[in-house]
C-alpha cells in the first residue's frame, strides 16, 4: 500500500468515526464529541512519520492520531462511552484518550496545555540522553495561548527533540497578521511552512524527526489545510487516489461500508458494555487510597446497598 | 405481612414526652383497629391510645413507668398485607445505577436532532430533578413556617427551665447517656447554659473534677430538682423482728402516673419557691345572701351556683390591683413575666389524684359563665374525660378545701405561679360588729405566696382586697359594668 | 547528627535523593548556579551538573508543564517556584493537569513530582512574597500538600515526598528557614506523609498549627501554661491527606479545638479541619470550634504583624475557648 493510500485509509476511518460520534452525541448516547474539524489528513500524515519509540501529544479533537497509532475502534469507543471496559475507568472526557503502551499522552480539552508537557517529556529524553521524538499536535487557535509560547520558548532554550505540528485553516479567530511559523522562528525554533498536502506534511515531519534524533533540537511545522468545502482535504485526497488509479469509486464505497460496519459493531458493543464498577470513582486519584477516600467510598457503597468492605 | 412501627405521637399540644401508665396489650395479642393499646400520661392528662391498625403485636417498647419522648418507637404491629408506608421507606434498589444507558440496539434508534440538545459539551436538558421546586412551593413553605412561633409558645411547659435548653455537645451527650431531659435541668452556666456539672448534679452525682471550664464557672450543685437534689436515694426495708402477717408485710407498686407527676410538681414547687402563708378570716354573710338571691335565676339557667364563682371574680379583681400576683419567674431568661390574662386554676380532687382544671379568661366571664365552666370542668375531671387543653396554663390557682378543710392550711404553690388561695369552710362564729357580738358567717382564707417575688405586705394587701370584695360582693357587679 | 537549619536540611534531602535516584532532577528559576533565591539548592548544580539541576526561563506555567512531561516520561522532577505567591501562573498546570494526570488516564500515567515553594509572611516581603495559598491546592483532588515546621521534619518529609508516586506541593515556611536550628541526622531518613504529631501535650484545648504559626501557637500555649491551662499543640505536618485521627483523638480529650493559620479565614484550611473534626467528634465539644487566622484582606506590606495571627492574638482566644 502506498503511503498516500495508507494516509487516506487512516484518515477516512477517523472521519467516519467522527461522523458516527457526532450522531451518537446528538442522540444522547454519549456525553459529547469534540469533532475533528477535518484535520485528519494532516494528523495522520504527521503521526505516520513517527517511529514506535516516539511519543505523540494530541488534543481532544485528534482521535485520528490515536487510531493511527494502532488504538482499536473498540478501545476508543469503550472510552467515548465510558463503559466497564474503558481503559481509562470512565474518568476522561470524550476525546481525551491516552495509552502509555502506545505512547499517546493524555490530551487536554483546553487544546494547548499539553504543549509544555510535550516539551517537558522531550526535555526528559534529552536529559537522559535517550532516543525518542515527541510530536505535539495543535490547532491554529491554540497557538494564541500562553502554553504554546511557553513550550516553544522552552524548546528554543533546551533544544529538546520535539516537533510541533500546527494545522492552520484560516480560522476566523482574531489574530495578528503573522504566520504561525514565524512565531517559532521568533523563539529560535526552526520552522517550516508547508501545504496541507499529506505527503508534504509526512516529509516535513520526517525531516524534523531526523533533526531531533541528530541532536539538532525542535522544529515547528505549520501545515495549511483549506477551510473551503470545495478543497476539503479528505475529499481531495480521495479524488487524487482515484485519479492515480489507486482504487475506483466502487472500491471506495465498499471500503467505506466495511469501515462503517466495523464502527457500528464497535459502537453497539461499547454501548452495551455496562458501567464501570462503583469503586472506580475512587481509583487513580492517588497511587494509594488515602483514609478520607476510603471513608467516602464506604459511603457511596452503602448508598447502593453494598455492605462496607465488599467489592463491587 | 408488614411491620408497622407506631411512634408516640404528640398527644397534647406540644407535649414532649409521656409516661407509660399501663399496657392493655402484650406481645402476641391480636388487636383490632382502635382497640385500647396503651395508657400514656403526659403533663396534661392521661390518654388511652388505640391500635392504629389491626394486626398482631410484635413488640412493645416501653415498660410501665418509663418516660417516652414523643416520636420514639412505642409498639410494633405486624399488619395484614403490605403497607404503603413501609414500602415507600425502602432505599432505592441498587439496580437503578445500571439503567442510565439506553436499552438494546441503541445505535439504530434515533435520528440526529432527537433527544436532548447536544452541545459541544454534553447534554443541556431543560428539566432537572427537583426543578419544580421553584414552582410556587416556596411560598407555601414560608406560610407554614410562619405558624411555628405559635406552636412553640403552646409547647411551653411550666416545669421546664427552658423549652430550648442551651448546652454544648458534650453536655448533650452526657444528658443522653444518663437519660436526662435537659429541659428540666437548672442551668448554671454563662448565658443560661446547662453545664456538665448541672447534668451530673441533676442525676445526683457529685460534681466531678474542676476543669479549666469550671474554674470560671464555679460548680453549683443543681439542688432544686425533684427528688434528686444531692441526697442518697431512700431505701425502705422491713425492720428486723417484724411479725409476719397474712398477705405479706408490704404491698409495693410502681410509683408512677399522676401520683408521681404530682410528687414531682409539689417538690419542684416547695424546693424552688420561698413559701409563706398568710391567713385571715372573712365574713361572707352578705355573699351568702347574694348567692341565695341569685339561686333562682341560676337554676333557671341550669347552673349550679356555689361560692366559688364569686371567689374567682374576687381574686381576679384583686389580681388586677396587684399584677405581681399574676406573674411567674422565667428562670431560663431570668425575667419576671407578668401575665395580662387571667386564667384561674381550680384545684380539684379526683380518683386519679389532684388536678387543676383552668377557667380561662375569668375576667371576661360573668358569674354564671364561670359557674357553668367550673361545673363542666369538675365533671370532666372526675369522669377522667377532661381534655389536655383544659389542664395547665393557669396564672393563679384557687384550692377549695371544702367541708373538711380545717381551720386553715398552707397551700403549696402551683409552681411557677406566685400565689395560691385556699378557701375553707364557712362556719357560724361569734363576731364583734359595732361593739356587739353577733353571729357571723366566717370563712378563713389561707394564701400562700412565693416570697422571692411577693413581699409580705403585698401579699397581705392582696388578701385584704379579696376579703373586701367578698364582704361587699355588690362591688363585683359594679366592677362588671 | 549535626545542628542544621531548614535550608540545610532540605538541601541535604535533595542531595541524598539525587544521589540515590538519578531520575530526580531539579528545575526552576536560578536554582542552578545561583542555588536559588534562598540558597536552598546551593551546591547541587556543582555536584550534579546541568542535566540534573536546571535553570529555566522565568515562566512558572512552563516549569510545571515541563515537569509534568518529565514525570510522564519517568523522571522525578522537583521544580521550585521561587515564592508560593508566584505559583498562580502555573495554577492551571497543577490543578487541571498534574493533579488529574493519573485519574483521567485511568492510571496509565502518573505525575510523581514535588513542587517546592517558600510560603508565608513575616519577612517584610509584601503581597507578592508572603501569602499562604495551601487551601487552594488542598481543594484539588489528586494533590498532596505538605508544610514542615522544623528542619528535621523538612528533611524527612521532603525525602518521602520525592519518593512518593503522586504530585506533592511542598510549602517551606520561609520565616523558619534559618530561624530554627536543631539536630538532624546526616544519613537519609523519611518522615511518612499523612502523619501529624503532638508537639506539646495538654488537656485544656487542642491547638492545630503548621509552618511558622506553629511557633506562635506554642508560645501562646506556654503563656497559658503559666496560669495552669495546658494546651495540646498539634502539627499536622502533611496538610493533605490530613491525619484526622491525631486531631480528633486530642479533641475527644480536650473537648476544644482552635486552628491557627496565616492564610485568610474564609474557606481557609482551618474551616475544613474544624468541619472534619465536627463531623467526627461533635459530641465531645465543650466550646465552639475556633479559628485564628489572617484577616480576609490581601497580605499587607507594612502592618504584617497585625495581619498574622501571632501569639498575642492567640492567647486571649485560647483563654476564651478554655473558659467557655
Amino acid at each position: 500500500m502506498s503511503e498516500l493510500l495508507s494516509i487516506y485509509r487512516h484518515a477516512l476511518r477517523a472521519r467516519l468515526l467522527d461522523e458516527r460520534l457526532s450522531v451518537l452525541s446528538r442522540a444522547g448516547h454519549i456525553g459529547f464529541h469534540p469533532d475533528g474539524q477535518h484535520a485528519e489528513t494532516v494528523i495522520v500524515a504527521a503521526t505516520l512519520a513517527l517511529g514506535e519509540g516516539d511519543w505523540v501529544f494530541p488534543t481532544a479533537r485528534d482521535h485520528a492520531a490515536a487510531l493511527t497509532r494502532g488504538v482499536s475502534l473498540e478501545a476508543y469507543l469503550d472510552h467515548v462511552v465510558g463503559n466497564a471496559n474503558d481503559a481509562l475507568s470512565g474518568h476522561a472526557s470524550p476525546g481525551c484518550y491516552c495509552s502509555r503502551e502506545k505512547k499517546i499522552a493524555p490530551p487536554t480539552s483546553l487544546l494547548s496545555q499539553h504543549l509544555t508537557q510535550a516539551m517537558g517529556l522531550a526535555w526528559g529524553v534529552k536529559l537522559r540522553k535517550e532516543q525518542a521524538v515527541v510530536l505535539a499536535l495543535l490547532p491554529e487557535t491554540a497557538a494564541d495561548a500562553g502554553d504554546f509560547h511557553s513550550a516553544v520558548n522552552f524548546a528554543g532554550v533546551t533544544k529538546a527533540p520535539i516537533v510541533f505540528v500546527v494545522r492552520t485553516d484560516g480560522s476566523e479567530a482574531p489574530a495578528p497578521d503573522v504566520e504561525v511559523a514565524d512565531k517559532g522562528i521568533a523563539y529560535g525554533v526552526p520552522s517550516l511552512d508547508v501545504s496541507g498536502d499529506p505527503l508534504h506534511v509526512l516529509e516535513a515531519v520526517r525531516i524534523a524527526c531526523e533533526r531531533a534524533r541528530g541532536g539538532e533540537g525542535p522544529t515547528l511545522i505549520e501545515a495549511r489545510i483549506s477551510a473551503d468545502p470545495g478543497h476539503e482535504p479528505l475529499a481531495m485526497l480521495r479524488q487524487r487516489l482515484i485519479d492515480d488509479g489507486a482504487f475506483t469509486e466502487n472500491d471506495d464505497l465498499r471500503h467505506r461500508r466495511d469501515v462503517l460496519a466495523e464502527i457500528e459493531a464497535a459502537a453497539n458493543a461499547a454501548l452495551s458494555g455496562g458501567v464501570p464498577a462503583l469503586d472506580s470513582i475512587f481509583e487513580h486519584v492517588h497511587a494509594e487510597l488515602p483514609a478520607h477516600l476510603v471513608r467516602q467510598r464506604e459511603e457511596l457503597r452503602s448508598l447502593h446497598g453494598e455492605t462496607p468492605g465488599e467489592g463491587s | 405481612m408488614a411491620r408497622f412501627e407506631f411512634k408516640l405521637p404528640d398527644i397534647g399540644e406540644g407535649v414532649a414526652e409521656g409516661e407509660v401508665v399501663a399496657w392493655h396489650v402484650k406481645t402476641g395479642d391480636v388487636v383490632k383497629e382502635d382497640q385500647p393499646m396503651v395508657e400514656v400520661m403526659t403533663d396534661k392528662a392521661t390518654v388511652t391510645i388505640g391500635a392504629p391498625k389491626k394486626g398482631a403485636i410484635l413488640e412493645t417498647l416501653a415498660t410501665v413507668g418509663q418516660i417516652v419522648p414523643v416520636g420514639s418507637l412505642l409498639v410494633v404491629i405486624e399488619t395484614d398485607g403490605a403497607t404503603p408506608i413501609a414500602a415507600a421507606s425502602k432505599p432505592a434498589p441498587a439496580a437503578a445505577r445500571t439503567s442510565t444507558k439506553p436499552g438494546p440496539s441503541p445505535v439504530a434508534a434515533k435520528s440526529s436532532g432527537d433527544g436532548p440538545a447536544a452541545t459541544a459539551v454534553g447534554d443541556i436538558r431543560d428539566t432537572l430533578p427537583g426543578g419544580s421546586f421553584f414552582g410556587g412551593k416556596a411560598a407555601d413553605a414560608k406560610a407554614s413556617s410562619a405558624k411555628a412561633p405559635g406552636a412553640q409558645s403552646a409547647a411551653r411547659e411550666s416545669d421546664y427551665f427552658s423549652e430550648r435548653p442551651l448546652a454544648t455537645p458534650v453536655v448533650r451527650k452526657l444528658a443522653r447517656d444518663l437519660e436526662v431531659d435537659l429541659k428540666r435541668v437548672r442551668p448554671s452556666g454563662d448565658g443560661s447554659r446547662v453545664t456538665l456539672d448541672d447534668v451530673r448534679g441533676f442525676v445526683g452525682g457529685a460534681p466531678t473534677k474542676a476543669h479549666a471550664s469550671s474554674v470560671a464557672e464555679p460548680a453549683r450543685a443543681a439542688g432544686h430538682m425533684p427528688g434528686v437534689a444531692g441526697r442518697a436515694p431512700v431505701s425502705l426495708s422491713v425492720p428486723a423482728g417484724t411479725k409476719p402477717r397474712e398477705g405479706g408485710l408490704e404491698d409495693r407498686k410502681p410509683f408512677v402516673g399522676v401520683r408521681r407527676k404530682i410528687a414531682e410538681r409539689m417538690q419542684t414547687s416547695v424546693n424552688t419557691a420561698a413559701h409563706f402563708t398568710f391567713v385571715e378570716e372573712c365574713d361572707v354573710g352578705r355573699l351568702k345572701e347574694l348567692r341565695h338571691r341569685m339561686k333562682g335565676a341560676s337554676e333557671k339557667a341550669g347552673v349550679k351556683l356555689t361560692f366559688l364563682p364569686f371567689i374567682v371574680r374576687a381574686v381576679v379583681a384583686a389580681l388586677k390591683k396587684h399584677p405581681v400576683l399574676n406573674s411567674a419567674l422565667d428562670e431560663s431568661t431570668n425575667e419576671l413575666v407578668t401575665r395580662k390574662y387571667f386564667h384561674i386554676g381550680i384545684a380539684a380532687s379526683t380518683d386519679q389524684g389532684l388536678m387543676v382544671p383552668v377557667v380561662k379568661d375569668a375576667d371576661q366571664k360573668s358569674i354564671l359563665e364561670i359557674a357553668r365552666e367550673i361545673d363542666r370542668l369538675g365533671t370532666a375531671a372526675r369522669n377522667g374525660t377532661i381534655s389536655s387543653s383544659d389542664l395547665g396554663g393557669s396564672t393563679f390557682t384557687i384550692t377549695s378545701l371544702g367541708a373538711q378543710g380545717g381551720l386553715f392550711a398552707t397551700p403549696v404553690l402551683n409552681f411557677p405561679e406566685v400565689g395560691i388561695l385556699g378557701v375553707h369552710q364557712i362556719k357560724k362564729k361569734p363576731v364583734v360588729k359595732h361593739d356587739q357580738i353577733v353571729i357571723g358567717e366566717v370563712m378563713l382564707l389561707s394564701l400562700s405566696f412565693d416570697h422571692r417575688i411577693v413581699d409580705g405586705h403585698v401579699g397581705a394587701a392582696f388578701a385584704y382586697d379579696i376579703i373586701e370584695v367578698l364582704e361587699s360582693p355588690e362591688a363585683l357587679f359594679l366592677d362588671m359594668a | 547528627m549535626t545542628q542544621k537549619n531548614m535550608v540545610q536540611a532540605i538541601n541535604e534531602a535533595l542531595r541524598q535523593e539525587m544521589e540515590k535516584d538519578d531520575r530526580v532532577v531539579i528545575l526552576g528559576e536560578d536554582v542552578g548556579k545561583v542555588g536559588g533565591v534562598f540558597r536552598v539548592t546551593q551546591g547541587l548544580w556543582d555536584q550534579f551538573g546541568d542535566d540534573r539541576v536546571i535553570d529555566t526561563p522565568l515562566n512558572e506555567g512552563g516549569i510545571i508543564g515541563a515537569a509534568i512531561g518529565m514525570a510522564a516520561y519517568g523522571l522525578r522532577p522537583v521544580p521550585e517556584i521561587q515564592f508560593s505567591d508566584f505559583i498562580f501562573p502555573a495554577f492551571d498546570q497543577i490543578v487541571s493537569e498534574a493533579a488529574k494526570f493519573r485519574y483521567r488516564s485511568g492510571g496509565e500515567y502518573s505525575c510523581p513530582m514535588v513542587i517546592r515553594t517558600p510560603v508565608g509572611g513575616g519577612i517584610r516581603g509584601g503581597a507578592y512574597h508572603s501569602q499562604s495559598p495551601e487551601a487552594l491546592f488542598i481543594h484539588v483532588a489528586g494533590l498532596k500538600v505538605v508544610c514542615p515546621s522544623n528542619p528535621y521534619d523538612a528533611k524527612g518529609l521532603l525525602t518521602s515526598a520525592i519518593r512518593d508516586d503522586d504530585p506533592v506541593l511542598f510549602f517551606e515556611p520561609k520565616r523558619v528557614y534559618r530561624a530554627v536550628k536543631m539536630e538532624v541526622p546526616d544519613e537519609p531518613f523519611d518522615v511518612p506523609l499523612g502523619k501529624g504529631r503532638v508537639v506539646r501535650e495538654g488537656d485544656a484545648v487542642t491547638v492545630v498549627a503548621w509552618g511558622a504559626m506553629l511557633y506562635e501557637a506554642i508560645s501562646a500555649a506556654e503563656t497559658l501554661a503559666e496560669s495552669g491551662i495546658e494546651c495540646e499543640v498539634i502539627d499536622p505536618r502533611t496538610l493533605w491527606p490530613l491525619d484526622l485521627e491525631v486531631i480528633t483523638e486530642s479533641v475527644e480529650k480536650t473537648g476544644r479545638i482552635v486552628v491557627v493559620h496565616e492564610a485568610p479565614k474564609a474557606c481557609g484550611f482551618g474551616a475544613e479541619i474544624l468541619q472534619l473534626v465536627t463531623e467526627k467528634s461533635f459530641l465531645h465539644f465543650q466550646a465552639p470550634p475556633t479559628r485564628i487566622t489572617g484577616w480576609d484582606t490581601p497580605f499587607p506590606y507594612t502592618l504584617e504583624n497585625d495581619y498574622l495571627p501571632l501569639a498575642h492574638r492567640i492567647v486571649p482566644k485560647l483563654l476564651e475557648v478554655a473558659r467557655y
